[in-house]
């Protein structure tokens, strides 16, 4: 019922604190349960578990207090206005676009499983080609177009070639052999 | 005082080799060329230019950070003039008005007047770095745990409350969370794992720079390649170098947001992008009408005073990291971890260990400054075309610089994968409207508060009293309480009641 009146921001601030609370009780339970070193003349205050449980306590505070304001607060907007916010001028557009559209969760999508996947293959492959391999994916990924035809394509796959080789030669050469710095 | 003066001189010509000017002069480039681009950031550019020069010379590297940083943060005000994006978040500010006044066919105006706006930033920074850092490296020294502590809740909560002005719960959040992911691995006192679950690699803690490179870098790519491709603005890029009446008529402005951006920067982890905002806030509400009514539709006045915000916010947040290693801003926080990497001990025993340090840091500053004046008043319209390169070819070799960066400091795989998660929460965050300032530093600050808070509770066997009956813990605390009680609702409606009743 609750959930269901839940909005936007406010219905991710009910589930993260959600989360954050079970979280940070689990941080407390961690550290009450770290062993106590007084046995071995030391002081209990030196316990490995003293700190991590003050964080635990205060994020389990901070994220009760997010839970509440999430059943509370009446509006998200209402909130900011009245918090004496000093970024009242309005934010550089496309940097801050409130929803994520179908068209922008792919683009996310295919970079996420790009990166994946290109570290899932160091240390397996040799690291200039699984870099030439990346970046060559990369580049058609996001410029393959299904409705041009294959072949008109040819020039796209050329230069996502060269690019790639060029990337993958040129990290390789800085890295490796300029600042003699070890690579995956 | 004179000695200070003569130890800043010294290190002023000692940085005058050819070789050290080179060095200066390719890093402010390649800093103006990566704040230029979105997606890569200053925080990005120093943690990469760190991998780069691990193996140098302590000043040689820090110089070439230092040269990266100030580089970036004034690079970024390039594509807010131009594409309306700006290259860091130092630069939102800036496209309120710079990209009106490109719209408005004066590009190479409104560059112009960045530049200088940035210079003469810097130089106040700079200034008010030599003058305050050996005063505040003295008071550093009469710090104990009892104060260390406090610093490090103080540090977390005003960061929070300034990175999140809109929400500061979710500013203390990742601010916590960050203090949490310090504690994970071997703790400095007994050498006990913790929260390792048996992992190798886990027990070896956190490195600060994959999980910034993650944060910064990787959440900054996905972001990037969300969005649709950006637009240049076309438009001629004619005079870039302003007029001296241009700039100086708001000589006020001028001052006084160098002296916000220095200040704003000098309180740990907050950065550029607030110090710019402010700094533009703050002009708004003190220029003349006539001139208020430009603001955001393309006023000198407002480019200025972000400008000027946001590169004196870069020695203000240098300032904390040398007196007291704790990081004014994120790309601060890469650089106090390169100085502890190349050997330099950042904090409150620096001016007993290394005097000469602070003043060869200024020196740094004041040739990044100058090398950032000449290189963005020449190269404009070259670098312009940097601006148009798809992002869908950039980003993929922004990555493997992400991962070779995360990987090259210790040779581990699992620092890649550091990133990797960092990244990915790094966005998910942001995308729920947490700041990643707060978290940095939280991975920062977790060290110091784990050690302080045992060693002060031991000395104090236990007792809580000497926290609030010591006088800088006192103001500390009176601090952090006003800021958290000055968020709460109940406390301005009270406030708001009482003055009616007035």
């Amino acid at each position: 019922m609750f959930v269901m009146a839940l909005h936007g921001m406010k219905k991710a601030d009910f589930y993260t604190s959600l989360v954050l609370l079970v979280f940070s009780a689990a941080i407390v339970f961690m550290s009450l349960n770290m062993p106590s070193l007084a046995g071995r003349d030391e002081s209990k205050w030196s316990n490995p578990g003293v700190v991590p449980t003050f964080i635990g306590v205060v994020l389990f505070a901070l994220s009760f207090a997010m839970l509440v304001r999430s059943f509370v607060k009446k509006d998200a907007d209402q909130y900011s206005e009245s918090a004496g916010n000093v970024q009242s001028n309005p934010p550089a557009p496309a940097v801050s676009a409130p929803a994520i559209s179908k068209a922008s969760l792919s683009r996310i999508g295919v970079t996420v499983l790009l990166c994946l996947g290109y570290v899932f293959l160091l240390g397996k492959l040799w690291f200039p080609l699984a870099t030439f391999l990346f970046v060559f994916m990369f580049i058609v990924a996001f410029e393959f177009s299904r409705e041009k035809p294959m072949l008109s394509q040819w020039k796209m796959l050329i230069v996502a070639s060269i690019i790639a080789v060029l990337a993958s030669a040129s990290v390789t050469a800085v890295f490796q052999y300029l600042f003699l710095v070890n690579l995956p | 005082m004179f000695k200070g003066l003569e130890l800043f001189g010294t290190a002023v010509i000692s940085f005058l080799s050819l070789r050290t000017l080179f060095n200066a002069l390719w890093a402010t480039q390649l800093g103006i060329i990566i704040g230029m681009l979105p997606g890569l950031t200053a925080t990005m550019g120093v943690a990469l230019l760190t991998t780069l020069t691990f193996k140098m010379a302590a000043n040689d590297a820090i110089l070439i950070l230092i040269c990266m940083y100030v580089g970036a943060i004034y690079g970024g005000s390039r594509s807010a003039i131009l594409l309306n994006i700006p290259g860091t978040p130092a630069n939102a500010a800036t496209t309120v008005d710079g990209y009106p006044l490109a719209m408005q066919g004066k590009a190479g105006k409104a560059i112009g007047i960045a530049t200088t706006g940035s210079f003469l930033g810097s130089v106040i920074g700079m200034l008010a770095m030599l003058v305050f850092t050996p005063m505040l490296g003295n008071v550093a020294l009469k710090f104990q745990s009892f104060e260390f502590v406090w610093f490090a809740i103080f540090g977390i909560i005003i960061c929070g409350n300034l990175t999140a002005p809109k929400d500061p719960l979710k500013g203390w959040i990742a601010g916590f969370l960050g203090l949490f992911v310090a504690m994970i691995g071997m703790e400095g006192i007994h050498a006990y794992v913790r929260f390792s679950f048996g992992s190798t690699d886990l027990s070896g803690g956190i490195s600060l720079i994959p999980a910034m490179v993650g944060t910064f870098g990787f959440s900054e790519i996905i972001s990037v390649m969300r969005h649709e491709r950006y637009e240049v603005v076309k438009t001629r890029i004619d005079r870039v170098i302003p007029k001296p009446g241009e700039v100086f008529k708001y000589w006020k402005t001028i001052i006084r947001s160098g002296i916000i951006g220095t200040f704003i920067g000098a309180v740990p982890g907050v950065g550029e992008d607030i110090a710019a905002w402010v700094s533009y806030d703050v002009a708004k509400r003190s220029a003349k009408p006539e001139e208020r009514e430009q603001f955001g539709k393309g006023s000198i006045e407002g480019l200025l005073a972000s400008e000027t915000g946001n590169n004196a916010c870069v020695p203000g947040a240098i300032i904390p990291v040398l007196t007291l290693a704790v990081p004014g801003s994120a790309p601060a926080a890469v650089l106090l971890g390169a100085m502890l990497i190349h050997g330099v001990r950042p904090g409150p025993l620096i001016m007993l260990e290394f005097p000469s340090f602070i003043y060869e840091t200024v020196a740094m500053v004041l040739i990044a400054t100058f090398m950032m004046f000449i290189l963005g008043l020449s190269m404009v319209r070259p670098l312009v075309k940097v601006l148009q390169v798809p992002r869908q070819k950039l980003m993929p070799i922004v990555f493997v610089l992400c991962v070779v960066g995360s990987f090259a400091l210790q040779s581990r795989l699992f620092d890649v994968l550091v990133m990797i998660v960092f990244g990915l929460i790094g966005f998910v965050l942001r995308e729920m409207e947490y700041p990643m300032a707060p978290l940095v530093l939280g991975i920062i600050l977790g060290d110091i508060l784990d050690k302080n808070l045992r060693r002060a509770l031991i000395l104090s066997n236990g007792s809580i009293a000497p926290f609030f009956s010591r006088p800088i813990c006192l103001v500390l605390f009176l601090l952090t309480m006003l800021i958290v009680l000055g968020r709460a609702k109940w406390v301005r409606q009270l406030f708001a009641g009482l003055k009616k009743s007035r």
